[in-house]
């Protein structure tokens, strides 16, 4: 039998009150599935009209360039190699700390006020605004509240290594590493003259101020025909004037260049990789921990309700057994929950990865042409970038934007994947 | 041998203690990150009401926002406000509507197969970058409002509230979703067995149980809307001005932080600690939005059971 059509029912003019019915379920249902297709329709024509604008500006030549005023030599190295860094560093602190507190909350505390307190207090961070959370990093990791100075002239500086700086008249320039001093200044020197043979530094009386002396270890950066920089370690000799030493280096070496006479030399000072100034200023550290504050609610709630989907007879076996609370969670209520902390894990980086806003109050880094070498190098990062270039005024800037948006989309699409490839993976059935 | 047991034991009860000790401290950043904020907001806002152009009175007052040109200065927060309140009004209008009909459409009448495809299509949508929306905004959103109706300028609040719209859109549509789709077969099955069209279903029997749910997803929504950064700083323009027409150019709360933070304000002066002010308001605004959201959750929740 199958159901009267919707004429059949307005024809039998008894079943008027029944044909109204069936009219307002069939005019909902298409209602529905306009609004359905609708937000479809606004998913396709968004990706579509990016994918028109962007494919042309696409290369490789975009993913190894750094970003330019010209838009035909523009790329996105910078912003990547930011990104990775942030993400890197929000990773590393968000992940341990958001699935650390998972673990208290749902396996150690007790469920009273103050565990109460801390669940809505997550809850609540979870809705704050991201560009709040910027205003904080600015204020406590870039500015640390003004405590240290600021970030140009840092109180507290470790694990650098300062060069008084020398120029010659050909452009080369040798670096006199400076012993005992743990911060940047200028050092003033008069009438230095120097010249160097190969692997060692001639320097002329008066040596320059600071902590030159006989037979310190200096590094001298060399540069061959072809433009490759290199810097070497040499031995500094303090030896008679000027035209002396010029002399004392050409007869002991073969390949000599003449320092020019540096009135004053500047100092600077390199860092390794773990290099930290307080404040952080608008480095790549405070950027990372800044996106951990973003970050740390969505881990914390992702790993809570994988934590939660973990049978209790699991718990209680373990317990049974004689194990602790943490042999029982390292042993068996972990195992069973890190796929889903996987899962919540990597869809929280992707939303790092998309934030703009916090580091954008943070420090407005939109051109930067280098990649990150430590903790507190400046960065970029691709959605920074994409906002800068979709800002400006003309067409060829906005098909760059939309090229660095497919890679970001590329990215995030790869970590969705990842994500639903674990939870297949590694899921097993523990009902 | 009992020796060997004892200390092990002991080792073990003073490494348990100690793991037990750092989960604590770490759940307990999360209070601290709360308390951080709240000082950090109070103390910067409190500076800023300390400058001689300021007062408490003209901040909730006045309705000119003009910290940044020459001549005098005024700090009122409500252009601020109504140009948030406008996007967020445009965006809620486009996405309240459709993302329900589409939350309705996939619990209730699409096959699990159309579910199993348009749901995670949805998601995809809730996973780009807000910064992309913006850039839909201006490049493709603007344009065709202005081949419609040419005094839509190049920065307007209809533009960005729609991009906003669709980026709140997934929010509102997953989590309703998950609304209707927790409220128990026999609730259906009793609507059907008296007679009910899916419409009668649907609108009269599931919708309502399911209320509590889908205002709190609106909540949610509404409250990303008004914290949402990337795309009113792209499209809708800088100027801060009272007005209800969408073809304005407006500028919210948000935006005018990213002004402030990007521009050349120094870092002492009045116009920097207004933003903290304008970042307090905004933190006040959404943090209301979650906790209403969150008791109507909890108190008008229909349990079945």
């Amino acid at each position: 039998m199958s159901t009267p059509s919707l004429n059949e029912f307005v024809a039998r003019g008894r079943l008027r009150g029944s044909a109204a019915r069936v009219l307002s379920n069939r005019v909902f249902l298409w209602f529905c599935l306009a609004g359905t297709t609708l937000a479809v329709l606004v998913l396709f024509a968004l990706l579509f009209s990016i994918f028109l604008d962007g494919w042309s500006a696409l290369s490789w030549d975009f993913l190894t360039q750094f970003a330019s005023r010209k838009p035909a030599a523009s790329g996105i190295r910078g912003p990547l190699w930011g990104s990775v860094w942030v993400c890197a560093i929000c990773a590393l602190t968000a992940l341990p700390l958001g699935i650390g507190t998972a673990i208290y909350l749902e396996e150690f505390a007790p469920k009273n006020r103050v565990t109460g307190f801390i669940n809505l207090n997550i809850m609540n961070l979870a809705g704050v605004p991201s560009i709040v959370y910027g205003i904080i990093g600015l204020t406590a990791f870039a500015r640390m509240f003004g405590g240290f100075g600021t970030a140009a002239d840092p109180t507290v500086l470790l694990g650098y290594t300062y060069y008084n700086e020398y120029e010659s008249v050909d452009g080369d320039i040798v670096r006199v590493r400076v012993e005992g001093i743990d911060r940047a200044g200028v050092v003033e020197t008069t009438g230095v003259q120097a010249c160097l043979a190969r692997w060692n530094l001639w320097i002329a009386h008066p040596a320059p101020a600071g902590a030159l002396q006989d037979g310190a270890q200096v590094e001298v950066l060399t540069v061959t025909d072809d433009g490759e920089e290199s810097w070497r370690s040499a031995t500094a000799h303090i030896q008679g004037d000027a035209e002396e030493t010029a002399r004392v280096g050409e007869t002991k070496s073969i390949s000599v260049s003449a320092l020019a006479a540096a009135t004053a030399t500047t100092q600077v000072r390199e860092g390794s990789w773990w290099s930290i100034s307080l404040p952080f200023g608008s480095s790549v550290l405070a950027g990372g921990l800044t996106l951990m504050l973003v970050i740390l609610p969505v881990v914390i709630i992702s790993s809570q309700e994988a934590l939660r989907a973990v049978p209790s007879s699991l718990r209680q076996g373990a317990l049974a057994l004689g194990s602790t609370r943490w042999q029982m969670v390292r042993e068996m209520t972990l195992p069973a929950a890190i796929p889903g902390i996987m899962t919540g894990a990597i869809l929280a980086m992707s939303r790092a990865i998309g934030e703009a806003a916090p580091l954008l109050v943070l420090g407005g880094f939109l051109l930067v042409f280098a990649t990150p070498e430590n903790l507190m190098s400046d960065f970029t990062v691709l959605p920074l970038q994409i906002y800068n270039w979709a800002g400006r005024p003309q067409a060829s800037f906005h098909e760059l934007a939309a090229a660095a948006i497919i890679v970001q989309l590329v990215v995030l699409l790869v970590f969705n994947g990842l994500a639903v490839l674990i939870r297949q993976k590694l899921q097993k059935n523990l009902q | 041998m009992s020796f060997g047991r004892a200390r092990s034991r002991r080792w073990r009860d003073w490494s348990e203690r100690g793991i037990r000790w750092s989960l604590f401290c770490a759940s307990f950043f999360s209070v601290f990150v709360t308390f951080a904020i709240l000082v950090i907001l109070a103390k910067e806002s409190f500076l800023f009401f300390g400058f001689e152009e300021v007062s408490i009175g003209e901040f909730f007052g006045s309705t000119e926002w003009n910290p940044l040109l020459g001549g005098e200065k005024h700090f009122g927060i409500w252009p601020l406000v109504c140009g948030t309140m406008l996007v967020t009004v445009i965006a809620a209008c486009f996405a309240l509507p459709i993302g329900l009909t589409a939350a309705v459409y996939l619990s209730e009448y699409a096959r699990p197969t159309t579910r199993a495809i348009l749901k995670p299509a949805l998601e995809v949508l809730a996973g780009i970058p807000t910064v992309v929306y913006g850039f839909f905004a201006l490049t493709a959103i603007t344009p065709i409002l202005h081949s419609i109706a040419p005094r839509f300028g190049n920065y307007n609040a209809m533009s960005a509230g729609l991009a906003i719209g669709i980026m709140i859109l997934p929010i509102v549509c997953s989590l309703s979703e998950d609304a209707l789709r927790s409220v128990p077969r026999s609730l259906r099955d009793g609507a059907y067995a008296l007679g009910g069209t899916k419409f009668d279903v649907s609108v009269k029997v599931v919708v309502p149980a399911a209320l509590s749910g889908i205002v709190a997803s609106f909540l949610l929504a509404m409250s990303r809307a008004i914290g949402e950064t990337m795309v009113v700083a792209l499209a809708a323009g800088g100027i801060a001005q009272m007005t209800a027409e969408p073809w304005a150019e407006v500028q919210t709360m948000t935006a005018y932080m990213v002004q402030i933070f990007l521009g050349d304000a120094p870092a002492n002066g009045v116009e920097y600690a207004s933003s903290y002010a304008v970042a307090a308001v905004l933190f006040t605004i959404t943090l209301s939005f979650t906790l209403v959201g969150r008791y109507i959750l909890k108190r008008f929740r229909e349990e079945y059971e």
